[in-house]
């Protein structure tokens, strides 16, 4: 593929030096990054943190990328990695609860800090806090699948690969959690009525 | 009644992998199963308004290009580049080196000489006194140049005296010609007239 090539040719730059190289290869990747920070973590603060830490982890491990892995998937698993990691110092994203007992982001992160999102319009903001909700409904282990399922687009082998677990849970992981997150019908009809 | 295959068929349902055999199979039975139709449209809207996600600007952070310089070295210049740069560096040692070897090109005899060190004191009387020798030369060559362009002006001058006095004498025998002549018509001729 084309991008994953072009990938390897930053990668390989990157390694001779070549700041201008490293600066293209975060800045093709930053926002993806930030974007898994934000719904994994729930706000701007940790999300940041998570990009910066994934992208450390890259620069300290780039002379380990051998190209036998795609870039997009070596980098996810970083991103992965640090998540977990930050996961085991802050209890991320805990919420529990229907979209509108006015959990931890019912109205919140958005809305509390919108000096964060300057360019996020309302609308935006209100489909981000719904699926941040979602997402606070699962813990961070069925998260992480969801994330790289539905955002990221990998193969459940690729999720599989990443989180040291067969086909097959990867699978039960993403349904578990799709089940979790459901809308019962009363939330679906204030969705429509929204 | 709760469908007792609902799980295994909407887990297979979202795979992947799954084949069109068995995708017509679920969606045959969904249509005939009304607690699996729920259960599937209620696993799609979640996974619709997941999907609904507006990605949120990256604030500007310095991409760790501070770290990246610092680690692995600024963005290489072209080779062509770093050779120009060494140029005037080089002539710079190179200069300093010879001031430090007290080094001295000459040039004599169609040849470059290159010297290093102090000369001394007997080489530099020495040259001194071949200095002397040559300026006392070159006085003495001027002093004869000088006395050859006086010989020489005063043989001219003579050689230009003589030249006016070989042309006073012309003028000379002239006006006693032309008085002759005047005298011979004076005396033969104002008769006729």
């Amino acid at each position: 593929m084309r991008v994953s090539s072009s990938d390897e040719k930053l990668v390989a730059g990157a390694l001779k030096g070549s700041a201008r190289a490293w600066r293209q290869l975060v800045q093709r990747y930053e926002s993806r990054v930030y974007n898994l920070g934000y719904r994994l973590t729930g706000n701007g603060e940790d999300a940041m943190d998570l990009m910066q830490e994934t992208f450390l982890g890259v620069h300290r491990n780039l002379h380990r990328f051998r190209g036998e892995a795609n870039f997009r998937t070596w980098l996810f698993r970083i991103a992965h990695n640090k998540a977990v990691d930050l996961n085991r110092r802050k209890k991320l994203l805990s919420l529990t609860g229907g979209l509108d007992d006015g959990g931890e982001f019912a109205g919140g992160e958005f809305s509390a800090r919108p000096e964060t999102e300057p360019d996020h319009g309302l609308a935006e903001r209100e489909r981000n806090r719904l699926a941040l909700q979602l997402l606070g409904r699962i813990p961070l282990e069925q998260r992480l699948v969801v994330e790289l399922k539905i955002y990221q687009s990998l193969t459940f082998e690729e999720i599989a690969h990443m989180q040291e677990i067969s086909v097959n849970t990867a699978k039960t992981r993403f349904y578990a959690a799709l089940k979790k997150m459901r809308l019962i019908p009363e939330e679906e009809n204030a969705l429509l009525e929204n | 009644m709760p469908c007792s295959r609902t799980d295994h068929l909407l887990r297979e349902y979202f795979s992947d992998d799954l084949s069109p055999v068995m995708r017509a199979e679920i969606e045959e039975h969904v249509t005939a199963c009304a607690d699996c139709a729920a259960q599937l449209r209620e696993l799609t809207g979640a996974a619709r308004e997941l999907r609904r996600w507006e990605d949120i600007p990256t604030p500007r952070w310095d991409r760790h290009m501070a770290l990246f310089r610092r680690e692995r070295g600024a963005e290489k210049a072209p080779g062509w580049k770093l050779a120009w740069q060494w140029i005037p560096a080089t002539a710079c040692a190179l200069m300093l080196g010879l001031m430090l070897l007290n080094a001295s090109v000459v040039y004599q005899d169609g040849a470059l000489e290159i010297s290093f060190g102090s000369p001394g004191l007997a080489a530099v009387d020495q040259r001194l006194a071949e200095f002397n020798r040559l300026q006392a030369d070159e006085r003495e060559q001027f002093a004869d140049m000088l006395a050859r362009f006086e010989q020489l002006r005063m043989q001219d001058l003579e050689t230009m005296q003589a030249g006016y006095e070989l042309l006073a004498d012309r003028d000379y025998e002239t006006v006693r010609s032309l008085q002759q002549l005047v005298s011979l018509v004076g005396s033969t001729g104002v008769a006729g007239w």
